[in-house]
């Protein structure tokens, strides 16, 4: 069945679902390097400030891809009525939530693949320098770890409520409040909003696998939490 | 093994306080046409979507092919097509991708596609998106994504909107054929009465929720009772005679309105009649419209 869903869910995602992550890696990289450009270059760190600023806007960029594609994969069903054909089909609706998570997360990797690779070639252009790899994959693929309740969250909210504007505009909120949420400090409870886990998932903060860690688990409790909610969902 | 593809048993839908089905008992045999009326609002799409477990009753149960829809879903949806409230279509795709999409989800063979394009016509224009399609034509793209699982059960909200004269009369021959030759059981919603009336061999009638009729087309029609209309002179007089007769008449517009009965049938009201001058004698039939107004107290809109 998992199999089956999944070339159909294939077939029917619509050619932006593979613009939206690459435009959007290719977005957050060129932005990096007029930051670099404009406003580090002369520092004393040089060429690795942009690894600070790649941190400065890598869960922004993330949460929001995520965000538009778990809309664009949901408003595919909602414009169709495909839910009202799935749901009065054999197709069980747990392995059919699964699939969307499944295509989504596939996708961000896509973003994220995208985004090291850029980087990298970058850097190679640019430096002779040691690139460091290792951190910048533990940085944006922890950030994408990270990212895992909020992507619950707005496929859930996406799938469930057929106008997009809520959950867009949730996911739009979300991804600029995780510009900020870890750097109040005033306020250590908005720590645990799942909005600023990508941001507590960098090799720059202190005990960072630990957010992941958090991250991974309550995104999996959401994710389940969700998925019985989809299937307990009526079609109106 | 029951003889009824469908039954429920006091199946009860409520929104907030409004009682949208109201216990209703549906007998569906098998292999034959189900015609499903009731006016706009009565109830029947949501118990049609109940029936496709899209909403949940309140109260009742389901029978599908013998088989507890709450607990066999899965195994009784294999069996059942529908097209509930219009298709559901990938608009992007093309009919063809559209059909490949149920083949691949249901693990249906591909090489269908195109025998159920052909039954619907749609063949030459399977690589079109559907985006640009006629209301008619996606309609038609609808019915063949409830056929291509090849299902016992067909189950059709209003088939027939937004399909022209022609278009209605190619998919009644295919209802008529799909359930005649392959013994396809088709439970048939609709509010256009002579729609029901020309393929269905069972009739459910519902009205504010309620089932107020079930039978046969047949047992329907021997609900109306043939009346006389009689112009006549002196009709005080014989309106006089015939209740006296026992004889159900009304007097209107000077003209008596006699419904005829085993008892007082036309040959008795001759006889009563004998001694008057008749001017005028007419039967009138009566449409299964008229009863249908008429089992529903004429306020559902038609």
């Amino acid at each position: 069945m998992m199999k089956r869903l999944f070339f159909a869910e294939f077939y029917k995602t619509r050619k932006i679902c593979y613009i939206v992550p690459s435009v959007s890696a290719v977005v957050l990289i060129l932005f990096t390097c007029l930051e670099w450009y404009l406003y580090f270059r002369q520092g004393d760190s040089g060429i690795y400030a942009g690894l600070n600023i790649i941190y400065m806007f890598l869960s922004f960029s993330m949460l929001l891809t995520i965000s538009l594609l778990c809309s664009m994969v949901s408003e595919t069903e909602h414009q169709s009525q495909g839910l009202k054909f799935l749901f009065a089909s054999p197709v069980n609706r747990m392995a059919f939530y699964f699939t969307k998570a499944v295509w989504v997360i596939l996708l961000m990797l896509w973003y994220s693949i995208l985004v090291l690779g850029g980087f990298c070639l970058v850097w190679s252009l640019y430096t002779n320098k040691i690139l460091p790899f290792s951190f910048l994959v533990k940085q944006i693929f922890g950030c994408l770890a990270a990212s895992f309740p909020v992507l619950s969250i707005q496929l859930f909210l996406s799938i469930s409520i057929p106008n997009q504007t809520l959950p867009l505009g949730l996911g739009v909120t979300g991804a600029i409040s995780s510009l900020f949420l870890p750097r109040i400090t005033q306020y250590d409870v908005l720590y645990i909003l799942p909005w600023s886990y990508p941001s507590m998932s960098s090799p720059f903060i202190g005990g960072y696998t630990t957010w992941i860690a958090i991250a991974m688990g309550s995104g999996l409790i959401l994710f389940v939490a969700g998925a019985m909610g989809f299937c307990s969902l009526e079609i109106k | 093994m029951s003889e009824y593809i469908i039954e429920t048993d006091g199946l009860t839908r409520r929104y907030g306080q409004h009682v949208s089905v109201d216990h209703i008992n549906l007998r569906v045999p098998k292999g034959k046409i189900y015609g499903f009326l009731g006016a706009n609002g009565a109830g029947k799409t949501t118990t049609i979507r109940m029936l496709l477990s899209l909403i949940r009753g309140d109260e009742g149960s389901i029978r599908i092919m013998g088989q507890s829809l709450q607990r066999d879903r899965e195994k009784i949806l294999r069996n059942v097509g529908s097209l509930v409230e219009g298709p559901s279509y990938y608009g992007h795709l093309s009919a063809y991708k559209n059909l490949k999409i149920i083949c691949m989800l249901l693990d249906l063979p591909e090489k269908d596609i195109d025998e159920f394009l052909d039954i619907v016509r749609l063949s030459p224009f399977a690589r079109q998106t559907v985006k640009g399609y006629s209301l008619g034509m996606k309609q038609r793209l609808g019915i063949a994504q409830a056929l291509i699982r090849r299902p016992k059960l067909l189950i059709l909200d209003e088939p027939m909107n937004g399909l022209d004269p022609a278009g209605i009369q190619e998919i009644r021959n295919l209802m008529l054929s799909l359930c005649h030759q392959q013994g396809i059981t088709i439970f048939l919603s609709s509010h256009i009465l002579s729609e029901i009336q020309t393929i269905a061999d069972e009739i459910g009638i519902i009205q504010n929720g309620r089932l107020i009729f079930q039978d046969s087309i047949q047992e329907l029609e021997k609900k109306s009772t043939t009346r006389l209309l009689v112009r006549i002179e002196n009709q005080q007089e014989a309106f006089r005679v015939l209740s006296a007769a026992g004889a159900d008449v009304v007097l209107q517009e000077g003209e008596l309105l006699i419904s005829l009965s085993d008892e007082i049938d036309q040959a008795r009201v001759f006889n009563i009649l004998q001694s008057f001058s008749i001017q005028h004698m007419q039967e009138l039939t009566v449409s299964l419209e008229d009863i249908f107004l008429n089992l529903t107290g004429m306020d559902g809109s038609l």
